[in-house]
């Protein structure tokens, strides 16, 4: 029961985090690319529909860390993917941006999925953490996060390459897709998006992978602190209960050794 | 100090949050909100099943008709998610 309403509570973070997103891609129209500057920073903080979606979004992570100390992280982030559904709605609704038959059938799909993983959710005890398991959760974590960096490296490379008309190789390859052509001018293969925003279909995939990651790496640190937490609530109560056994089996052998002694010493005669 | 590893889960969250959100925020500024969120979600999906196994420990159903159910449901989310991509 535990875990289904920790999945509820994950549907609403999930949509509080969608819409907050919308309404941030809704104020940086009138913001300038985001860089760690101050000046950059305050610009973002005043813009009042971007605030509002940071809000909204940070109360969503609130959420969410209140859900992920209770069910399992396998659990609560597939939930938090399917807020997708939320942000589609949001959009038909509030930003003007039509959904066709077949994104209301994706809608569907995910709620049904979300309701399917509340059914299906069950109560788990967390397993015993060894030194092994921490090892290949590094390599993986390492691999994970390296892993857009590499996907971005080489997708670069080949647009660079098709540009050129050479493979990976670096031979000439005949009747490739847009030579002979002007390249940049054919929409269905622009490789720098609009051109005014520098960025590009690479751009985006790279940086919704990344963001995913460090989402789902965000709740990983989370749990790991919980359970360390239980485990050293868990492990002090054991501490505790075995000196004071220890100091009533030594007290219990001290009084015993005195009251014999005391009975040697004072009638030493008897 | 078991104290101090739930402040510690939770700063190393609230870090790793805020890098997610610089990375997202760059990607809906220079393009389609709907691909963003989607190979968000997809890759945040994917990378907590596998960091919940193998890190944490947590065991997918065992039965054959539970762990049906849940590959159905991951793969209607999946699906969804395509949908959106496609466009």
């Amino acid at each position: 029961m535990v875990a289904v309403f920790a999945v509820f509570i994950v549907a609403v973070a999930a949509s509080c985090i969608n819409v907050g997103k919308a309404l941030q891609k809704q104020g940086t129209k009138n913001l300038p690319r985001l860089v760690l500057d101050p000046k950059v920073i305050k610009t973002y903080l005043s813009d009042e529909t971007w605030a509002a979606g940071m809000a909204l979004d940070v109360l969503g992570g609130l959420l969410m860390v209140a859900a992920i100390a209770r069910a399992p992280v396998s659990v609560v982030q597939p939930v938090a993917a399917g807020g997708v559904a939320v942000l589609a709605v949001y959009s038909h609704y509030k930003l003007g941006e039509t959904l066709r038959t077949q994104e209301w059938v994706g809608v569907g799909m995910a709620v049904c999925g979300t309701v399917g993983i509340g059914f299906n959710a069950e109560e788990q005890e967390p397993a015993e953490l060894s030194g092994f398991r921490y090892l290949i959760g590094a390599f993986l974590v390492a691999a994970v996060v390296a892993a857009p960096g590499y996907y971005k490296l080489h997708a670069t490379k080949d647009k660079a390459m098709n540009r050129l008309g050479v493979n990976r190789s670096g031979k000439k390859v005949v009747g490739l897709v847009g030579m002979g052509s002007p390249h940049h001018l054919r929409t269905s293969h622009q490789v720098g998006g609009t051109g005014v925003e520098g960025g590009g279909r690479v751009e985006e995939v790279f940086a919704g992978l990344q963001a995913g990651t460090f989402f789902s790496l965000s709740a990983l640190a989370c749990k790991l602190g919980f359970i360390l937490g239980a485990r050293c609530v868990s492990f002090y109560f054991h501490s505790i209960r075995a000196i004071r056994l220890t100091a009533r089996v030594f007290c219990h052998s001290t009084g015993c050794r005195s009251r014999s002694c005391s009975s040697a010493s004072v009638h030493p005669w008897d | 100090m078991s104290f101090a590893f739930v402040l510690l889960g939770l700063g190393a969250s609230v870090g790793l949050t805020a890098f997610g959100l610089v990375c997202q925020t760059r990607g809906l500024k220079d393009g389609n909100s709907v691909v963003v969120c989607t190979c968000g979600n997809v890759s945040q999906m994917i990378t907590a099943v596998i960091f919940g196994v193998v890190i944490l420990g947590e065991r997918l159903p065992t039965s054959t008709w539970t762990a049906l159910r849940n590959w159905c449901v991951y793969t209607l989310i999946r699906v969804d998610s395509h949908y959106g991509r496609l466009d």
